[in-house]
């Protein structure tokens, strides 16, 4: 992950991957993304850290598992391995809407244009395009649609509403 | 029906315009067909044998005569001239270009039509029972839910990359005439001891590779949680659901693995939490909805029409007709008649562009100008007086659209089979065609009775075979077609799932072996009023296979 | 006689296309019988390798090799599913090939 789409900007990616269990004292300086096991192990000392924390959910783990924690996590990390795996968008979607997550939700994987839509709608708001496409062109699925019919996690209202007058 | 208002216009308008974008970059090779390919599907646009195909979406299996004629029109100016209406309420059509499709659907997008989700691993076209709204023991029209869930289903992005297809039925009343069964999730509308209407859900049908009968999952569920409740099913299913095994991929399996107390716990945690917020619906939202399915002007009418009485007297053939295609209507004075596509001239469920035409014209004459789909891949006019029933029957036996088999053997179910579909290890249609050449003799076809003969030309089931009362499945033995015999299944509310009989049947003795059973049924009956699936489950399949198999 | 063929479906049109080499130049033609066909397997897997460069420019989607079967220079396909593709559909169609015609020959050049 080097350039992540925010914003509608690209912007470098600042926070770096722990992937295995390294004695606390040897872990990188700066902001880390920890796998949830080792979050849910060693998060006393984690949080002792002079930097932000992320935690990286394989896409069959259970974000409720984090329900506790969220306020002292800057980054939630999803996967998708396949485009058409989707189920890092009902994760993002109970992260942002059911455990009111406020920090970042970033999508990583086969991140690409036809998908990103839908990933925004669930609350991913960074996007670890894959390094083969062109983020920002892909940044364009974003205007597709002007409404949704469903509540969604963007921030826009549904079209059931609109139709109430709730404005 | 339903009318867009400018959101549902701007949202189909916008869906056309996408995807001519992706069109436009698989052309110029930006999109490989493996990333087009799921794109193209949730546009309804398949690649099958001869050609691409492309399945239109009719919401609930309800068309207004002008959208009947633009899908005359489309078949005229894109394709070979005709399309053919599929079991769950769709049309196909079986010979466009890929880069005419958008034009195809800004076309339909002018009579509020499209073919949103009719493929893909997403929640597909919500079906409704045929007689929606005019059935006689319906508890509640269906229809207001359908386009409730239609579009709350309608690009919803959690929902958009199941591991599998999704399929939602709604039924009005204690007769499931839906095939609620067979469905990922079926809705019975039904009344509780209070008097409350409300749903029960059932979840987890399916035919395919493992046929299997939707469990309910909730006796009651009160109208405001529909969504909600939806939504947590399908929450459950996008994240448990397997995506290791495309065979094994599907909400039944789901269910089968863990058990319905497990689903319905899981499933029911999720709702808690939601029930009471967002996709709550009030009593205002049910209400705007139901507005729009509101009855017609209905004359009011005596509820037997004198002059009918004469025509039904005097008219042998209209009798017969009458007697088979009429269905008894909940206003007095009015009808409902089924418009069979089983006439054994063309395949089942195909009509012509010129019929389409004609058949738009003959619902605004008779029928307040709509025209509904079935499961079994007829058409219907809901709201016939019974005085015009005699013109309407002659202006129908003018078309080639008057033949009275509703629900005898010729009543064919039968998938495009691989005359057509690349999915397919045999063909279906002929084998369809030559039962109804067979059983052309409709003394013959009358004294069979009701029964249901469904003819899929591969294992993927789109023609239901396991829920006929006779079913055949072509299969592939070394490069030759291969068919078997499935025997007792019922997409009713007595669901049951056929057995095979034994070693399956050449080409040319398949319909042999059809009439084999029937004999056995004639010869085995307690008398004319025994249907073949009531004798098939007195008796078990020993004297049928005996008979086949000698 | 065994013998095999490259075929798949037009990216554009989604109609039935048969590999024809001539003169060292693909083309994708509409007919069993005009297509280029090939005893050898080997050389059939040479020809499918080829035919990927029209994949990639969007000319021709899976092509694949099919078994076919010439007697006295009659060409069919060995499965009843490759008898069907030649033929086109095994029914008459509802209200005759109107519009498209019958499947005739829409040639495509290859890049």
């Amino acid at each position: 992950m080097d350039k992540i789409l925010k914003d509608g900007v690209l912007i470098d990616n600042e926070w770096t991957d722990v992937t295995g269990y390294e004695a606390l004292s040897s872990l990188p300086s700066g902001d880390i993304v920890v796998p949830l096991d080792q979050w849910l192990e060693h998060r006393a000392d984690l949080v002792k850290r002079n930097s932000r924390l992320g935690v990286r959910l394989r896409n069959d783990e259970d974000p409720a598992r984090l329900a506790d924690d969220l306020g002292r996590i800057a980054l939630v990390v999803l996967e998708f391995p396949s485009f058409g795996d989707g189920r890092a968008l009902s994760q993002a979607n109970l992260l942002r809407r059911r455990l009111g997550f406020e920090g970042e939700i970033r999508a990583t994987g086969d991140v690409q244009r036809d998908q990103m839509n839908d990933m925004r709608r669930c609350g991913v708001d960074a996007f670890a395009v894959r390094p083969d496409r062109d983020a920002l062109a892909a940044a364009e699925a974003f205007d597709d649609f002007t409404y949704s019919y469903q509540p969604t996690a963007d921030g826009r209202l549904p079209i059931s509403r609109i139709r109430r007058g709730d404005a | 029906m339903y009318q867009y208002d400018r959101f549902d216009h701007q949202m189909v308008r916008e869906r056309v315009a996408q995807f001519r974008g992706q069109v436009a970059r698989r052309l110029n090779g930006e999109l490989t067909e493996d990333e087009f390919k799921p794109l193209r599907l949730r546009n309804g646009v398949y690649l099958q044998l001869h050609a691409y195909m492309l399945r239109v979406a009719i919401p609930y299996g309800l068309l207004a005569s002008r959208q009947l004629r633009k899908l005359a029109h489309i078949a005229r100016r894109y394709d070979k001239g005709y399309g053919h209406f599929s079991t769950r309420q769709n049309i196909q059509y079986n010979w466009p270009r890929l880069d005419e499709v958008p034009d195809i659907l800004a076309e339909l997008a002018e009579v509020e039509m499209h073919t949103i989700q009719t493929s893909g691993n997403c929640i597909r076209n919500t079906t409704a029972d045929h007689l929606a709204g005019v059935a006689v023991d319906e508890i509640e029209d269906p229809r207001p839910y359908c386009e409730l869930v239609r579009q709350w289903s309608t690009f919803h992005p959690e929902f958009n990359w199941l591991p599998r297809k999704f399929k939602i039925a709604i039924s009005g009343g204690a007769q499931d005439r839906a095939a609620l069964a067979y469905h990922d999730i079926g809705l019975r509308l039904v009344k509780n001891d209070a008097g409350e209407i409300g749903f029960e859900v059932m979840v987890g049908g399916g035919l395919g590779r493992t046929p299997m009968i939707a469990k309910t999952i909730r006796e009651f569920l009160p109208k405001q949680h529909l969504l909600s409740y939806l939504e947590a099913i399908l929450r459950v299913y996008n994240m448990l659901g397997r995506r290791d095994n495309i065979f094994k991929a599907r909400i039944k399996i789901l269910v089968h693995e863990h058990g319905i107390e497990k689903i319905r716990e899981l499933v029911e945690a999720d709702w808690e939490a939601t029930r009471d917020g967002a996709l709550a619906l009030r009593d205002e939202d049910i209400a705007g909805f139901k507005a729009f399915f509101a009855p017609p002007p209905y004359e009011t009418l005596p509820a037997n029409d004198s002059g009918l009485a004469q025509q039904l007297e005097s008219d042998p053939a209209f009798a017969r007709w009458h007697g088979n295609a009429v269905i008894a209507h909940r206003v007095p004075g009015y009808a409902a008649v089924d418009i069979s596509l089983k006439t054994g001239v063309q395949a089942p469920g195909d009509v012509t562009d010129d019929q389409m035409d004609a058949i738009a014209d003959l619902a605004d004459r008779y029928s307040f100008g709509q025209i509904r789909v079935n499961h079994r891949q007829n058409l219907l006019f809901a709201d016939v007086r019974q005085s015009d029933l005699h013109a309407l029957w002659q202006a129908l036996v003018d078309l080639d659209l008057a033949t009275p088999n509703n629900g005898k053997l010729t009543d064919i179910i039968s998938c495009p089979g691989m005359d057509f579909c690349s999915l397919a290890t045999a063909r279906s249609i002929p084998v369809a065609l030559d039962l109804q050449r067979r059983f052309e003799d409709l003394d013959h076809l009358y004294d069979l009775g009701d029964l249901t003969l469904n003819i899929s030309g591969c294992i993927n089931a789109c023609a239901h075979h396991h829920a006929g009362n006779i079913g055949i499945l072509g299969v592939n033995k070394k490069g030759e077609e291969l068919y078997q015999l499935l025997l007792g299944g019922s997409s009713r509310n007595d669901a049951s799932i056929g057995a095979i009989t034994g070693p399956g049947f050449a080409p040319d003795a398949i319909v042999g072996a059809v009439e084999d059973v029937l004999a056995v049924y004639l010869e085995r009956r307690e008398g004319p009023e025994e249907t073949f699936l009531e004798v098939y489950r007195r008796l078990g399949d020993q004297p049928f296979k005996e008979r086949l198999y000698g | 006689m065994a013998h095999r063929v490259i075929t798949g479906s037009l990216l554009r049109e989604g109609t039935i296309a048969y590999l024809r080499v001539e003169n060292g130049c693909r083309r994708w033609i509409a007919t069993l019988g005009e297509a280029t066909h090939v005893a050898d397997k080997d050389a059939a897997e040479t020809l499918l390798a080829e035919a990927i460069a029209d994949v990639e420019a969007n000319l021709i989607v899976a092509p694949y090799v099919a078994d076919i079967r010439v007697e006295d220079r009659a060409v069919d396909g060995i499965t009843m599913r490759e008898r069907i593709r030649a033929a086109g559909p095994t029914i008459p169609l509802p209200s005759g090939d109107r519009r498209r015609g019958a499947r005739g020959d829409e040639e495509r050049r290859a890049a």
